[in-house]
């Protein structure tokens, strides 16, 4: 009787620990609130390409912001994002070309050199001569690598830009802009005008210009006018450029000698020659000593008719004067300056900084006056380049390589950094739109690779 | 029958922490039966871990209990919102068991030895969770053994102490923010080691069915001077990540509680606990690494003491059963903006049922039946930004042998 008894209680006791071993969840549920994301579009260039190590490639197709961002869209409506995927597995790019014009695909980190260090890959020119547009599948992801807001209207882009003629409907009348109406989009994201400062600074400073802001504004104004008209959406500002690795990773006082090597120096016969002059001008003398120096970079507006100088604290120089500084054959920043080509001096700094101030007032103004979203990747610039941002037990700085968010180019972001950028955009729509779109796991996506 | 639905709640759940923290209160079936209070009980050798001073009043010369429980428990984290992100832990079965022995040297002294397992935590998550940089699983586990003396004043007051020998061992893996082409990187740290400490307690028979109970069990604080740490990093970086030694500490919190027993009728005893439990002592969680160019990792935990309010009742049914209930309330050590995945703590009731079948005059057959339910948590861990929604549910089932003559 026992026994009948406790094996009764025995099954209801189980029965219990089936029952209650899984705890109920209350589960989220996504809610496109009062936007409509049938049709989403991404327009601008190439963080929107996801142009990433230095070349595009399908990895980083498949990794940029706006690719994340159109899959967490998928669950309040988007019905698809059509993208111009390269063909092939290779990868090509604009920013690393050597000598013989091939070593231009992504960058991988490599201890080939004895340290661990960036190098690039053989690039896939055929990608640039490819034609994969298709009138019957229009693209939704509208990126294109070195593309500025002035370029976003100007019939015949595709005559200019081999990233957009790639897959523009047609190259030789066509805008950009005109392309991104193809896919009648219902929302739509903007991320336009890091080029109009980043491709002067990236040359230094001495070619390119920098986009006045009253063109910039005029140019935004009717990009966002026509892009618009239908559609809801969002727009990002223009982060600190100079805060990417591309500009802090040679840090102003690179410069390490022993003192056999700065006594060598500053008995050269040029040095003693420049000091002189120096002192009847009344300028500072450039004297090394063992340990950091400041690199010596060349200043044409200069006082000094030797027009060359010791880098000021706070001016940059940029990462692809780095080989070259310590190549102890060429010795650029002591044995001979570092061209201007290769330095942003704190004149052009300040143009870059007044002028994406003004881009982010202008950005700041139409976003109100339309009602569109607005993304303040500046502010999130500025934190990762103070105190960086923890998301998920991972800490994010603006540093090369062990940084997180950018890739090996020191300019464009890793999946990580990609993922971080759409989650700013889905927090921005949610807000302005009343959405509930999930966000992204950051941990999902990938960073830089160690081999 | 009975061993499908076995096999099936076997493969759904699995071995989770059962009580606040990594304190496990499961050291005895008749004791768990009744809401876990025991601290103004005569249980018999099972004393031992509750209230030593109950030791002194053991009924027979010899008493033997043997028993274990396994833990059926879930995890589940789901990210904070907006995110469609959810995770439950897939934890292996782990099984806290318990042994006592004690005798009577003589109407004034007894002696014991008990091997408990008061602390334990065994938690997967899994390698590729999203919470894998703070934890992928853990597995931590505290073997008390106890040697104990009592001794009766006279029929109405008893105390006894125990010095506590602790075996701790802990095993878990972590990733790391470091990736190569085969993933990220990760870490295993595992060390094993011995620690001391010690109990006490008074018993007092305020009358013929009223027993006060006070119980202390003192902190003890496990210190690993020689755990390993084996780093499964890229290639490029191994040099700077070696396996390598490290150091660390944890302690096993400090345990104070008060207990009474009323016997309402011939057949009906009821009790009530309240256990005060020192989490104070959890500062933080630091492994010192012996490899220079390993990094030290410090992490804050800042537990607070806590209280856990305990009711139980027993009920005679027939010469050869008593039936047991309870209920207990325990509040969670794990302040704001602390909670890790590691230890997903939360406020927990925990109703009990139990049963004895005497089956002869020197055997007993104990069973209990534990069910905790966590309050859902919305918090997270500030110094690693990982946030959600954790929820805690476990059904305890226990079985042990009371031996006795």
């Amino acid at each position: 009787m026992i026994n009948k008894y406790i094996s009764k209680v025995a099954i209801v006791l189980i029965a219990l620990v089936m029952w209650q071993c899984e705890p109920k969840v209350d589960s989220f549920t996504p809610s496109s609130g009062s936007a409509d994301f049938s049709s989403f579009v991404a327009i601008g260039d190439s963080y929107t390409a996801g142009y990433t190590d230095g070349a595009l490639g399908q990895r980083g197709q498949m990794e940029s912001f706006a690719y994340i961002l159109a899959k967490q869209l998928e669950s309040v409506g988007s019905k698809g994002f059509n993208q111009p995927m390269v063909k092939s597995r290779g990868s090509v790019g604009s920013t690393v070309i050597d000598e013989s014009g091939s070593l231009n695909g992504y960058y991988e980190l490599s201890t080939a050199s004895g340290s661990l260090a960036p190098v690039p890959t053989m690039g896939d020119m055929a990608i640039l001569a490819e034609r994969v547009y298709d009138a019957s599948n229009p693209f939704h992801n509208v990126g294109i690598p070195g593309a500025k807001v002035i370029h976003m209207r100007y019939p015949g882009y595709g005559m200019a830009n081999p990233f957009f003629t790639r897959f523009a409907s047609n190259p030789v009348s066509t805008t950009v802009i005109d392309d991104a109406m193809l896919a009648k989009p219902t929302f739509a994201c903007l991320w336009i005008g890091n080029n109009d400062v980043l491709g002067y600074a990236l040359a230094g400073g001495e070619s390119d210009a920098i986009t006045p802001h009253t063109l910039f504004q005029s140019e935004m104004e009717e990009v966002v006018d026509k892009i618009f008209a239908e559609a809801n959406g969002v727009i990002g500002n223009i982060p600190a450029i100079d805060a990417i690795p591309f500009f802090n990773t040679v840090t102003y006082d690179a410069l390490v000698l022993d003192q056999a090597t700065a006594d060598m120096l500053n008995a050269h016969p040029n040095y003693i020659a420049y000091n002189q002059g120096s002192e009847a001008l009344g300028l500072d003398k450039i004297i090394f000593q063992a340990g950091s120096n400041a690199l010596v970079i060349a200043d044409e507006d200069y006082a000094h008719p030797g027009k060359i100088r010791q880098i000021k604290k706070g001016e940059k120089v940029l990462l692809s004067a780095s080989g070259k500084i310590s190549d102890k054959e060429i010795g650029w920043g002591y044995m001979q300056p570092i061209p201007a080509t290769h330095v942003l001096d704190e004149f052009e700094l300040e143009d870059i900084r007044d002028e994406t101030m003004e881009y982010n007032s202008a950005i700041a103004t139409i976003c109100d006056n339309e009602d569109i979203a607005l993304v303040d990747l500046s502010a999130i610039m500025d934190e990762l380049s103070t105190t960086g941002l923890i998301i998920d037990g991972n800490k994010y700085t603006d540093t090369f390589v062990t940084g997180g968010v950018f890739s090996l180019d020191g300019i464009h972001a890793t999946g990580r950094g990609s993922a971080i950028i759409a989650n700013a955009f889905i927090e921005a729509i949610n807000k302005q739109y009343g959405a509930m779109v999930p966000l992204a796991n950051i941990n999902d996506y990938a960073g830089v690779k160690f081999p | 029958m009975k061993k499908i639905f076995a096999m099936a709640a076997f493969i759904v759940c699995g071995l989770s922490l059962s009580a606040e923290g990594y304190q496990v209160n499961l050291q005895g079936n008749r004791q768990t039966g009744m809401g876990h209070t025991g601290a103004g009980l005569l249980m018999g050798a099972s004393s031992m871990h509750f209230n030593p001073g109950g030791l002194s009043f053991l009924e027979k010369k010899y008493e033997f209990s043997l028993g274990g429980s396994a833990i059926f428990g879930k995890n589940t984290f789901q990210k904070q919102s907006p995110s469609t992100y959810e995770a439950s832990s897939n934890n292996p079965l782990g099984t806290p068991f318990y042994f006592y022995g004690a005798m009577q040297l003589n109407d004034k002294m007894t002696v014991g030895l008990s091997v408990t397992t008061p602390f334990g935590n065994s938690l997967v998550w899994g390698d590729d969770w999203d919470g894998r940089l703070l934890i992928q699983d853990i597995s931590l586990r505290a073997i008390f053994i106890q040697p104990t003396f009592a001794y009766k004043v006279n029929d109405k007051l008893g105390f006894g102490v125990g010095l506590m020998a602790v075996n701790g061992n802990v095993n878990l893996n972590k990733a790391l923010p470091v990736q190569s082409a085969a993933g990220d990187a990760s870490v295993n740290i595992k060390g094993n080691t011995w620690a001391f400490g010690f109990n006490a307690g008074v018993t007092y028979k305020a009358s013929e069915a009223l027993t006060l109970g006070l119980s202390y069990r003192s902190e003890v604080m496990v210190k690993l001077e020689e755990g390993d740490a084996d780093f499964s990093v890229p290639g490029s970086l191994a040099g700077l990540y070696p396996d390598t030694k490290f150091k660390s500490e944890l302690p096993m919190p400090s345990n104070i509680t008060f207990g009474v027993g009323y016997q309402v009728t011939d057949k009906l005893l009821l009790a009530v606990d309240l256990q005060h439990v020192g989490w104070s002592a959890y500062e933080s969680l630091d492994f010192d690494f012996e490899a220079p160019t390993v990094p030290d990792s410090k992490n804050i935990r800042n537990f607070e003491n806590t209280m856990i309010y305990r009711l139980g009742a027993e009920y005679a049914l027939k010469e050869t059963i008593d039936l047991r209930a309870g209920v207990y309330y325990d509040t969670t050590p794990i302040p704001e903006d602390h909670l890790t995945p590691e230890t997903p703590g939360t406020n927990k009731t925990g109703f009990s049922a139990g049963i004895t079948w005497s089956i002869n005059d020197k055997l007993d057959l104990d069973g209990s039946f534990l069910y905790i339910h966590g309050q859902k948590r919305e918090d997270g861990y500030a110094p690693s930004n990982f946030y959600g929604t954790y929820y805690t549910n476990a059904v305890i089932p226990g079985i042990g042998l009371t031996y006795s003559f």
